[in-house]
Order: C-alpha cells, then structure tokens, then sequence
C-alpha cells in the first residue's frame, strides 16, 4: 500500500512538474535555444576531434561519444517537449508571455531553417564534406534538422491556432461508455493520425524544397556519375570498330565500373564483351581469336590492368593467369590510354 | 470525374496491351506463343467487360453549367501539387545521363531491340559475363519496350520525361480516386502527400521500372478497394487488369499475391458468391496467367538462371537463425531502412483502427495489404540476408520497389484525419 501511494506521489509530482515547466514562458524559451544550439554540438565535437593537444585521447573519446549522445537527446526533448504542450494547451487559454514565447520559436525557427538551407546549399557550391569538415555537420544531417524545425513549427502553429477545440478530450463520453484508460488511448491514437499526416505533409514540402540539388544532380554527366574509368569506356568507343571484340577487367571492386559488363555495353554495344576473367586457358583464346581492349591505369601498381609480358609474349587478363598471345598491337592512344589489339591465333 | 478516371485508365491498359502485343510479334517462340496469346486475350476480354459495365452503370446526367469557386486550401493545394510535377519535368529535361540500372538493363534493353535484337538473344550477349548471365531477363520489358517506342517515334526530349509523364497520370488517378470518398481539398492534399514523398519523388526522375509498377499496381488497388464499396464491375474489370499487369513491369517482388491474398481473405469474409468470391476467383486466375506467362518466357526461352538457392540447407538456416541473434540484427536493419516512411506505414494501420463508417470492410483490404507487403519485405531480406552479402544495400531498392503501398496509406490517414476534423469535439 506504501509502494502504491508513492508511486501515485511520484507521478503527481511529475506531472505537477512537467505542468509548472510548460507554463513559464522561460522553460519554453530556454528549451528552444538548446534546440537551436544542436549545430554548435557538432561544431564543438569537431573541434575536440581535430585538436589532439588539447585534450588527452580517451577524454576525446569520451566528449565525442557524449556530444552525439547529446544531439540525440536535444533532437527528442524538443519534440517531446512541443507534444506535452499541444496536449497541455489543447484546453487552456494561452497567456501574453506563453504567446510571445511561442511566436519567439516560430520566428526563429525561420531564420534557423533559412541559415540552414543557405548551408546545405553552400556545400554544393564547394565541395563534398565541405561542411562536415568546416563545422561538424554534414548536409543530411542539417536537412534531417530542417524537417524536425518544421515538423516543430507545424506543432507550435497548431498549439497557437487551433483554439483548443481539436485535441479536446470529450469527458461525457468516457464516463458513460468506455473506461478511462481505453478512452486515452483512443484520444492520444487520432493526435498521432494527425500529428502524422502533418509530418508527412512537411515531408512533401521538403521534396520541393531540395529542389535545388536535385536540379544540380539530375545534369551530372556520365563522366561525373561513373568516374575516371567512363574515360577508358568513351575512347574505346570512338576507337574499336563496332563489329569486334573487347575485352574488359575483371568485375571487382578494383574496377567497378569498366569490370561490370551491362554497364559498359550500354556504351559499347555491338561489340561483343570479354570478361577478363575468363581469359585463362586456351580453348577460350582461340574461340575469340582477336580482339581490343584498353590498358587500365598504367600509372598505378594496384590498378594496372592487364599486365603483360611482351619478350614472353604472355599477358594476364584474370589477375592470375598467364595466357600466350601471337599479337598485340597498338592501335590507338588518346590522352594518354593506349587501346591494343591482341591475336591469340 | 469518372469519365476521366475511365479515359485515363483506359489509356494505361491500351499501353500496357500494346506493348504485350509488340513483345508477341517480335518473339515467335511457338512454346511461349499460347500462353501469350491466352494472356493477351484475357487483357482483351477483360476491358472489353470493364467498357461495357462501365457505360451500362455510369448514367450521363444533364450537369447544368455552374461556376465552381474554389476554397483558398484547394488553390494552395493545387498548387503545391502543380509545383512538384512541373519540377519533376524541369529535372527530366535537363538530364545528360541515365541512372546506373537505366543504363544497364532498362534503356540498354531498348537500345538492343533498336539494333534488331530479341529479348530472348539478349542472353546471348552475355556469352563471355562470368557473373550476369540471368541480367537481362532479370526484369520483365514493359519499360524497355516503352524507350523503344520513345526512340523509334523520334520524341525530342530525354527518356526520363516520360517518367514525368507517368508522375503526371500517377497523381492524376490517385486524386481522381480518392476524390469522391474524401472530397477535393482532402484528396489534393493526399496527392500532394503521396508524390511529394522523397522515395516516390525520386522514381519519377530515374528512368527505372518503379514508377510505373507503383502506378499500375496502386491504380488496380484502389479500383479493387472502390468496387469493394461501389460493387460497379468496371472498377472490378479495371483493377484485374492493372494488377495482373504489374508483374509485366517489375516480377521480382510478388505483390500482386500480396493483392489477391488480402481480396480474398476479404471475400471469404463476406461470403456473397457473385460480388467477392466470383471476382477473387477472377483475380486469382487473370494474375497466375500473366504470372506463368512471363516465367515461362523467363526461365525457359530466355534461359534465364535462378539467383536465389532454395535448398533445404538454405530454408533451415534462416530458422536457426532465430536462434542466433541474426532475426533481431535483422529486424533493426530492415526497420532503419524504411526512415521516415515506416511513421507514415503505422499512422495508416492506427488510422484503419480509427475509421468509423460502412466502409470498414474495403479498408481492411488496405490494411491486409500493408502489413502482409511488410511481413513479405522482411520475410524476403531475412532469407536473401543468407545467401548474399550485398544484402544491406538493398535498403533503396526496397524502398522504392514498395511505393505502391503510400497511396494506400495516405489514404487511410487523410480518411481517419478527415473524421477526425469534422468530428472536432469528439477526439
């Protein structure tokens, strides 16, 4: 019985609490600005990271663990925060100073998702990481903290607006048909329909607000959305007659884009397509008979493809084995790839 | 409002026929030509059927000419709706290059019928590809054949536009649907909701088969939801065909089983031969048709290999699997990769427990339908998370692949929010 009564102590306590806290306009205030002050975390959990002499390893370790532990948690108060008060205020006359406080969050707010934007957008003028490596933050994560500004404005125009009347619980029909706990259940069910279908409409909103970087991205051309290896791909279809074979590298992830066969044939299509890999015995070599290929980054040790030892005659397609050639002939070099074609008979 | 509904649907079963009709004539493989041409014929009998009720049941009224105001929410609607689709063509015109899985199956597949090849050769092509021989019969054509058609007729704009087009016909037949059961203002907003949503957004600027299976099969299921209420056969007619249809545009995910369990279970609920069980019976059949015929095609023109193992070793280590912590690394994966549209998913099944009217059974048809499509998603990556490694990538395509599921859910929340307002003093 003891037990019982302070746990309905505890819980009034709360509440009374919780009921005091949302009604100063100060607590709202100051709540508000700890939610605005998420970026500066970051900011700050950059700077701990990046000055290694100014704070001992592990107390690094440690501050950077609770910096993101601490984002999280300011990211759920701040929402939890503005459920409580749609509930609380859902019955209740709202004061000058509460007001002036909620329209303080509702302008600011602008100017953060505003400040934000201009960010966001600042990244695509520079570079990638840009701003992760200037503040700690990066582009998706301000975008993911503009769509919980305005689900947070959204619920504050509600608490500002609706006048009461929406979330009112409906007394009359919890004492005459349902128990109460089963009528608060229902109740608090169709403010999480609604509170729903708002963060689905600010999500919406948000899709024309990336407008801009979609813009950006829907004009990358083929050599920026597959890289450095699209230049072997385009020279060796301005070099290789269209009915003939070529052989490409293995598909790994040494070269993901020139190892993958639908993908080049896109490019290269009708010239017939030899996986690398399969170029290790002789059955196979005088099947094909001749065909081109390009030599893949000459320059590097690790990327070199394929590697060939010309006072032998032997050459490597698979990464393993040395297969014998008849040929091999220079038939072009552009910017500096060289394209060869190779006899095995 | 109906009369456009019945052109708009009209026009995507016309498409969807020809192009069957094209991929007939152009393979003439005997073993497969039955069960096209049975298929194409069941297409035909069905629209036929579709027109036929449609015109007896519709009745033309004498409409006198009014000048309808529209409120100011309908204008800001309207208008968000109008700026989503004019920025889904202004990035479609502007692009230089095809996303990856454009380039390597959708468009190559249309470049190759261009160059005279079939898609049951196509194979051949990958005579020397160690690893994609099954690539090109992978996906069924309908979008291949559709940027053949776009090359063919010389359409002076890049192949992406016409999946702007589809966004178009996409919001379109949702407002259109949702129109007379939720009102304008409401079912603006939910078209607003449903295109606006990134991952439904996103496939209308990709030239990939996403947005065309989500309008095909999300059309048939809103046509099948409405006869549930209206009992009119053209919307029974219309919703076989757009569902069947589907699997001509994307085979891998079986939703369409999906469609025809979640009818059927609702049919059995009702017991009334002739206006559920009759029609989940023609559900039924019309979808294994169209399901055979291209896995006939499929696995045994096209040769095409099985990428996933059903042995018995790979059934029983998905069970031990329980067992070993692997179901639950697997649920936080699989929960992670909807984001913020698994809120959208849950709000849909609480606003289905809050909906107070005669509709109730028709809404349990989309409520079957969204939680069986999850327990199939999980399901799915649960048994692929053992036989691949790549399986977490898998969180894009997942996301995209289930689109046709936000109509439905949207609607769902935009119905119960709409109750919930007009009953305001009684939350």
């Amino acid at each position: 019985m003891g037990i019982v009564r302070n746990t309905i102590n505890m819980r009034k306590i709360i509440k009374d609490s919780t009921i005091k806290f949302i009604e100063h306009p100060a607590a709202l205030f100051f709540s508000w600005i700890l939610f605005l002050l998420i970026p500066v975390v970051n900011f700050l959990r950059l700077f701990i990271i990046s000055h290694d002499k100014l704070v001992d390893e592990n107390l690094r370790v440690l501050l950077s663990k609770l910096s993101q532990v601490a984002v999280g948690f300011l990211s759920i108060y701040s929402l939890s925060l503005f459920f409580v008060c749609l509930y609380y205020f859902s019955n209740r006359v709202i004061l000058k100073q509460q007001r002036k406080a909620f329209l303080f969050i509702v302008s600011s707010g602008v100017i953060f998702f505003v400040i934000n934007s201009l960010l966001i957008s600042l990244e695509g003028r520079k570079f990638p990481n840009y701003l992760y490596s200037t503040i700690g933050s990066t582009a998706d994560f301000l975008s993911n903290l503009n769509l919980l500004t305005l689900f947070n404005l959204a619920l504050v125009l509600i608490i500002l607006f609706q006048r009461g009347s929406l979330f009112h619980m409906n007394s009359k029909a919890n004492k005459s048909s349902l128990s109460k706990k089963f009528a608060v259940i229902i109740h608090s069910s169709k403010i999480l329909i609604v509170l729903i279908l708002i963060f689905s409409f600010i999500s919406s909103i948000n899709t024309i607000l990336n407008f801009r970087s979609q813009y950006k991205n829907a004009q990358i051309s083929y050599e920026q959305r597959f890289g450095d290896e699209y230049e072997f791909v385009k020279i060796l279809k301005a070099t290789v007659p269209e009915r003939s074979s070529v052989i490409h590298p293995p598909q790994n992830s040494t070269w993901p884009f020139i190892g993958n066969q639908p993908i080049i044939r896109y490019f290269l299509f009708p010239r017939r397509l030899i996986s690398g890999v399969l170029l290790n015995n002789r059955k196979i070599t005088q099947e094909i008979s001749a065909a081109y290929f390009a030599e893949i980054y000459s320059e590097s040790t690790d990327k070199h493809w394929p590697l060939v030892d010309t006072s032998n005659k032997a050459i490597i397609f698979d990464q393993k084995t040395s297969i014998e050639y008849s040929e091999l002939e220079k038939v072009a070099e552009v910017n500096g790839v060289v394209i060869y074609k190779i006899s095995f008979l | 409002m109906n009369k456009v509904l019945f052109l708009l649907v009209s026009f995507l079963c016309a498409i969807m026929f020809f192009a069957k009709f094209f991929f007939l004539v152009s393979e003439n493989s005997s073993d497969f030509y039955l069960l096209a041409v049975i298929e194409l014929i069941s297409i035909v009998v069905l629209f036929g059927w579709s027109i036929f009720s449609f015109i007896t049941s519709e009745k033309v009224k004498k409409m006198r000419p009014s000048r309808t105001r529209f409120s100011l929410p309908v204008i800001i609607l309207a208008t968000l709706c109008i700026t989503l689709l004019v920025s889904s063509f202004i990035q479609t015109s502007v692009t230089n290059s095809l996303d990856w899985d454009a380039v390597a199956l959708y468009d190559a597949r249309a470049k190759f019928l261009l160059d005279g090849v079939k898609f049951s050769e196509m194979k051949s092509l990958t005579s020397f590809d160690f690893k994609n021989g099954y690539y090109y019969s992978l996906y069924p054509p309908f979008t291949s054949i559709l940027h053949f058609g776009w090359y063919r007729f010389g359409i002076p704009a890049p192949v992406p536009v016409l999946y702007s087009l589809f966004l178009v016909m996409f919001a379109t037949g949702i407002f259109l649907m949702l129109h007379p059961r939720l009102g304008i203002s409401w079912s603006l907003l939910a078209t607003f909701i449903v295109i606006g949503q990134q991952n439904l957004f996103s496939t209308s600027i990709i030239a990939y088969s996403n947005l065309p299976y989500t309008l095909y099969l999300s059309l048939g299921i809103l046509f099948l939801h409405r006869y549930l209420i209206d009992k009119k056969n053209w919307y029974l007619g219309f919703g076989i065909i757009l569902v069947m249809s589907s699997q001509w545009i994307r085979f891998l995910e079986p939703s369409w089983l999906i469609v025809v369990i979640s009818f059927a279970a609702i049919s059995w609920k009702s017991l009334s031969l002739r206006r559920t069980i009759i029609p989940a019976i023609l559900l039924t059949a019309s979808c294994i048709i169209s399901y055979v015929s291209w896995k006939y095609f499929a696995e045994v023109v096209s040769q095409k290999e099985t990428i996933f193992q059903t042995s018995l070793l790979n059934f029983l280590e998905p069970v031990l699997g329980i067992f070993t912590g692997s179901l639950l690394i697997i649920s936080i994966a699989y929960l992670k990769m909807w984001g913020g549209t698994l809120i959208i998913y849950i709000g849909s099944i609480i606003a289905a427990l809050n909906l107070q009217d005669e509709e109730a059974k028709a809404d349990l048809f989309l409520v079957f339908l969204i939680v069986l499509s999850f327990s199939m998603y999980f399901f799915g990556l649960y048994f692929i998370s053992f036989q691949f490694e790549w399986w977490p990538e898998m969180g894009g395509s997942l996301l995209r692949s289930s689109t046709f599921l936000l109509p439905v859910a949207v609607y769902l929340l935009t119905k119960a929010t709409k109750q919930i307002f007009k009953n305001k003093t009684k939350i």
